[in-house]
C-alpha cells in the first residue's frame, strides 16, 4: 500500500518561480492535485492588490521519473486562488492513483497519514497522525471565504504543500496539505517587529535567525483544506476509478 | 427630533441618527428585489461566513459587476481586484466604485455607491457608515421574521 501511495504522489517543481511542493494524482486521467502557492508566486502590490504569477515551467518527479505538467484551472478564476488549489495535467496515464474519501464520513480523530516531498528529501516522507479538528477557518489568501480544512498533529512542513493527506485504513484522500498552524502571540509579534526595524538590513545575521526561528517554531499542528474544493471545480470533470 | 411613530410606522428624519441596530441583528442585508430591480445585492451570513451575492450597476445604469457567493465578475471597462480581505471593482481611470472587505472575521463592509437603474443613489458609505437611501431593502430578516423592511 505504501508504495502505491508513494508513486501516486510526486515533487512538484516550477523552474521558473523558483517553488517546490508536493502533488498527488487523482483518477486515471493523469490529473494531479497541488496547492496553488506552489505553482504560482503571489505579490501584494502598493494598493494591497493580490497579484499571481503563474508558473510556466511545472515539472513533475516520481520516482526515477519527471514529466511536463500544464495547468488545468482558469487563470483568471479567483477560486483556486482563494481555496489554494492548482489541477495539473501530465501527459502520461498514472499506473496508480488516489481515489477520493467519502468526506461526510471523516470525524474527528480519524487516523490520516501525510505524503509529500517535505525540505531537501529527494523521496517521498511519510508522516502518521489523527484529524485534530475539522474547522471552517477564513481563507489565508483572502479572508473573506472561508474553507473547510482538516487540522492534523501528521508531521508537515516546508515542501509538504500540495500532498495529500489520506485515511490511513483506505489510502482514500480527504484533503491537501497546506500549511503549519503558525503561533500567533504576543512574542511572535514583537519578534517580527523587530525584523522590519529601520537599521536592522545592517544586522542581517540577527534578522536571518529571527526569520528563521519563526518560520520553523510551530506548535505541530497543520492544516489540510478539504479535497472538495478541487474537486468541485468547473474545470474538473467527472473521476473514475481508483487504486 | 429625528425620529418619529405614528400608527405601527416609524419615521425617520433624513439626515439624523435615529437608532443603533445591534451587530447580532444585521446578519442580513437585501437591497432591491431579485428579478425585479434590475440591480439588486443580498448580504447573509451562511455558516459564519459572509456571503454576498447580487447585480450592481454603475452610475449610468449598467451592470458594473456581478457577484455569487462573494465572488465576483467584473463588466468590460472594469477592473476587479482581490484583497487580501476582500475584492475591489475599479473603473478604467483606477478609481475604487466598489469594494467589499472583511474586518478581523467579524464585520464585512460594503464601500461605494449602490446605484439604480436611473442613476439614482441607492446606498453609499460614508465616513464608515453604510446609509441605505432608497428602498426596497431588508435588514436583518432571519428565519421567519421578516426584520427591518423598508419599502
Amino acid at each position: 500500500m505504501i508504495d502505491k501511495w508513494k508513486l501516486a504522489t510526486g515533487k512538484v517543481i516550477c523552474c521558473d518561480i523558483g517553488k517546490t511542493g508536493s502533488g498527488f494524482f487523482i483518477g486515471d486521467r493523469g490529473l494531479f492535485i497541488t496547492n496553488n502557492h506552489v505553482v504560482a508566486r503571489m505579490d501584494i502590490d502598493g494598493a494591497g492588490a493580490i497579484r499571481l504569477d503563474y508558473s510556466k515551467q511545472i515539472f513533475i518527479q516520481i520516482a526515477e521519473n519527471t514529466h511536463r505538467a500544464s495547468l488545468v484551472i482558469d487563470e483568471n478564476s479567483d477560486r483556486p486562488v482563494v481555496y489554494d488549489y492548482a489541477i495539473l495535467r501530465l501527459n502520461v496515464t498514472p499506473k496508480v492513483y488516489f481515489d477520493v474519501a467519502d468526506l461526510s464520513e471523516v470525524s474527528q480523530g480519524k487516523e490520516v497519514i501525510a505524503v509529500g516531498y517535505p525540505l531537501d528529501f529527494g523521496e517521498p516522507i511519510i508522516s502518521k497522525g489523527i484529524v485534530s479538528a475539522i474547522v471552517s477557518r477564513p481563507s489565508h489568501i483572502n479572508a473573506l471565504h472561508r474553507i473547510r480544512t482538516f487540522l492534523t498533529d501528521t508531521l508537515i512542513t516546508y515542501g509538504n504543500s500540495g500532498g495529500p493527506l489520506i485515511g490511513a485504513s483506505d489510502g482514500k484522500v480527504i484533503g491537501i496539505t497546506t500549511m503549519p498552524h503558525e503561533i500567533r502571540d504576543e512574542a511572535r509579534e514583537r519578534l517580527l517587529g523587530y525584523v522590519n526595524l529601520p537599521g536592522m538590513e545592517v544586522m542581517r545575521p540577527i534578522r536571518d535567525l529571527i526569520e528563521f526561528v519563526l518560520r520553523y517554531l510551530t506548535v505541530g499542528f497543520n492544516y489540510a483544506i478539504s479535497i472538495e474544493y478541487a474537486m468541485d471545480d468547473p474545470l474538473f470533470g467527472s473521476l473514475e476509478g481508483g487504486m | 427630533m429625528p425620529v418619529f411613530m405614528r400608527g405601527n410606522y416609524i419615521f425617520v428624519e433624513p439626515g439624523h441618527k435615529c437608532f443603533e441596530v445591534s451587530s447580532n441583528f444585521t446578519n442580513y442585508l437585501e437591497l432591491g428585489i431579485q428579478g425585479i430591480t434590475k440591480y439588486y445585492i443580498e448580504a447573509i451570513i451562511e455558516n459564519d461566513e459572509f456571503k454576498i451575492s447580487g447585480t450592481l450597476l454603475d452610475k449610468s445604469g449598467e451592470i458594473l459587476c456581478r457577484l455569487k457567493d462573494n465572488f465576483i465578475e467584473a463588466s468590460k471597462g472594469y477592473n476587479k481586484e482581490m484583497t487580501p480581505y476582500g475584492y475591489r471593482v475599479k473603473g478604467k481611470d483606477g478609481n475604487l466604485v466598489f469594494e467589499i472587505q472583511v474586518e478581523n472575521d467579524l464585520i464585512c463592509h460594503l464601500k461605494g455607491m449602490i446605484y439604480g437603474e436611473s442613476g439614482e443613489i441607492i446606498a453609499q458609505d460614508r465616513e464608515g457608515e453604510f446609509i441605505i437611501l432608497k428602498g426596497p431593502a431588508i435588514i436583518g430578516k432571519s428565519g421567519n421574521a421578516i426584520g427591518i423592511k423598508l419599502d
